[in-house]
């Protein structure tokens, strides 16, 4: 999984390799398993220990891990934290949403969340949650595989078909609830989530969402805007209306102002 | 590795949070580890710098912040962009960093409590200090620790939970409170606090506060035991509210109580503005 488990790897002759592993070592951090050992770090990047320590000295010098000295095991540093936070907070896209993003959450009430895919995982890049909706408890930065939740669905639901097939081909099929999600289902699920142009979907705890992509200027789904509330079991369409109606105006909302930045002159 | 050297490197490696984007803001200083890879850190100088750059940033921008050449700036991000953790915007040949960067530490960081994320901090204060250090919540009218590393040869008078009164973090915890709160929490105290060495009337225990809050910090000298001093420091989240507190404590024949404030208190303020520079990138409940 090492080499590969950034994505792309197309290689160059300017490539080089120990970026390539060190960026490999950040990796394997992640949500269930923040802490490493140095043997786990070594076994990912399929090397010796020595080498592996080498790039974890170096990668510690400059604050990208920090080393537990009780544990001896390493997490994440400072500086490795901040890219990921810079990326989320200076993109043009939170620009846009922010302050739809916060209407949206005065007017409904709800918890209003902000995803983006990277490969084939809804990433959450911002939220605002009231207190007693915690059983969100989707904080940002957190990876969800894309198929398993509204607002992966409605960043997947206006892609082409073989495009979604290739996203999701390294996914075992795997259950949702008590409904296994067949690559077929999944397809089918898409196509009238994609013909109604949002996603809704009931979540654990009674948590119903409803979800719709953000378009950039040359009309790809580059986010989704979603709103998550407590409903009553089997909750009637009606009882989702204004929540649908205010989430498809969020995402026109947020794609106009996207389109405007990405035309118009900046400053 | 001989002892000696090992300490030497740890010692310079315990630093600031001001001082990480001072120092590691990329341009390349000298070996500091022989285990070093040159390499490797080039391309960290240029994701720090594109980390800190509110802005895409040129290749000459990138060149001229982190005093690399520009040959190797254009392999770094050759390298950064196969990787897709950089992009280039075409309309401006600037560089960002792309959302997948948030798979290099920040999803882990998201899940873990505010104890893990303190705690590579507070050993190194521990380290800085050789006294007891502490991570402390509050729970009025107590105290609770959350990280806890004790001096071995320190004498012993603490708990899990201690009343916040007596103790450096809880008058750091409480001298943050929002008003509203903290009118409730006084009125849960008594009227006379009964300390190691003396007592003291509720009115001037808040005006105390007061103090502890316009400087930012706290000490207690034999106030909980009369064998233990200490001094501590507010820690804050991204909305600037106060949700723990850095202590340090110590016994009073090992270190005197100037030593603590003149020697230990700006290590204590140090930590506590590193944990706090973490919590201030990340998101909780708004």
């Amino acid at each position: 999984m090492s080499r590969s488990s950034l994505g792309r790897s197309e290689r160059s002759k300017y490539h080089v390799t120990t970026i390539d592993r060190g960026l490999s070592v950040l990796s394997q951090f992640h949500q269930s398993q923040p802490h490493l050992s140095l043997t786990e770090i070594a076994a990912g990047l399929d090397c010796a220990v020595s080498s592996a320590m080498r790039i974890l000295r170096t990668l510690e010098d400059l604050g990208f891990v920090e080393q537990d000295l009780e544990s001896g095991n390493y997490s994440p540093g400072l500086q490795a934290i901040r890219l990921g936070y810079a990326a989320m907070i200076s993109t043009d896209l939170h620009h846009a949403a922010l302050p739809i993003m916060r209407d949206l959450f005065r007017r409904t009430g709800a918890n209003v969340n902000l995803d983006v895919l990277i490969d084939d995982l809804a990433c959450r890049v911002e939220r605002f949650t009231t207190e007693d909706l915690l059983i969100d408890d989707f904080r940002i930065g957190t990876l969800i595989p894309a198929q398993h939740t509204a607002s992966g669905r409605a960043l997947l639901m206006c892609l082409p078909s073989a495009e979604i097939d290739a996203l999701l081909r390294n996914r075992p099929t795997e259950a949702v609830g008590t409904i296994p999600l067949t690559p077929a289902l999944l397809h089918q699920n898409l196509e009238r989530d994609n013909s109604r142009g949002y996603v809704f979907a009931e979540q654990e705890f009674g948590l119903c969402v409803v979800a719709a992509p953000i378009f950039d200027s040359s009309d790809k789904t580059v986010a989704a805007v979603s709103v998550g509330w407590l409903g009553k079991p089997t909750s009637s369409a009606s009882a989702r209306r204004p929540y649908v109606e205010a989430v498809i105006a969020a995402a026109e909302e947020i794609t106009t102002a996207l389109k405007q930045v990405d035309n118009g002159p900046v400053e | 590795m001989s002892p000696d050297k090992r300490v030497r490197r740890r010692r310079k490696r315990t630093r600031t949070a001001s001082r990480l984007t001072a120092d590691r803001s990329g341009t390349m200083e000298p070996e500091r580890s022989r285990y070093h890879v040159e390499s490797l850190a080039r391309g960290l100088a240029v994701l720090t710098q594109l980390s800190l750059s509110p802005l895409p940033m040129s290749i000459a921008d990138i060149t001229a912040a982190t005093g690399m050449n520009i040959s190797n700036v254009f392999r770094v991000l050759q390298t950064l962009s196969a990787l897709g953790i950089v992009e280039r915007i075409e309309a401006t040949k600037t560089f960002r960093l792309t959302y997948r960067s948030i798979k290099l530490g920040y999803n882990a960081f998201a899940h873990l409590d505010i104890a893990d994320l303190a705690r590579p901090a507070l050993q190194r204060l521990y380290r800085a200090v050789n006294e007891s250090v502490f991570l402390s919540v509050l729970a009025v009218p107590n105290i609770i620790s959350i990280v806890r590393i004790l001096q071995p040869q320190r004498l012993h008078m603490v708990g899990h939970t201690l009343p916040a009164y007596a103790t450096p973090d809880g008058k750091v915890l409480l001298a943050h409170l929002d008003q509203h709160t903290q009118r409730l929490h006084f009125n849960l105290l008594p009227q006379t606090l009964v300390c190691a060495r003396h007592t003291l009337s509720r009115s001037s225990f808040i005006s105390q506060l007061e103090e502890v809050r316009a400087q930012g910090w706290a000490a207690t000298d034999e106030e909980l035991a009369l064998n233990t001093r200490g001094v501590a420091a507010p820690v804050f989240d991204r909305d600037h509210r106060c949700v723990a507190a850095v202590a340090v404590a110590a016994a009073h024949d090992r270190k005197s109580y100037d030593f603590m404030i003149e020697a230990i208190r700006p290590k204590v303020l140090e930590t506590a503005a590193e944990i706090s520079a973490l919590l201030k990138i990340r998101y909780e409940t708004k």
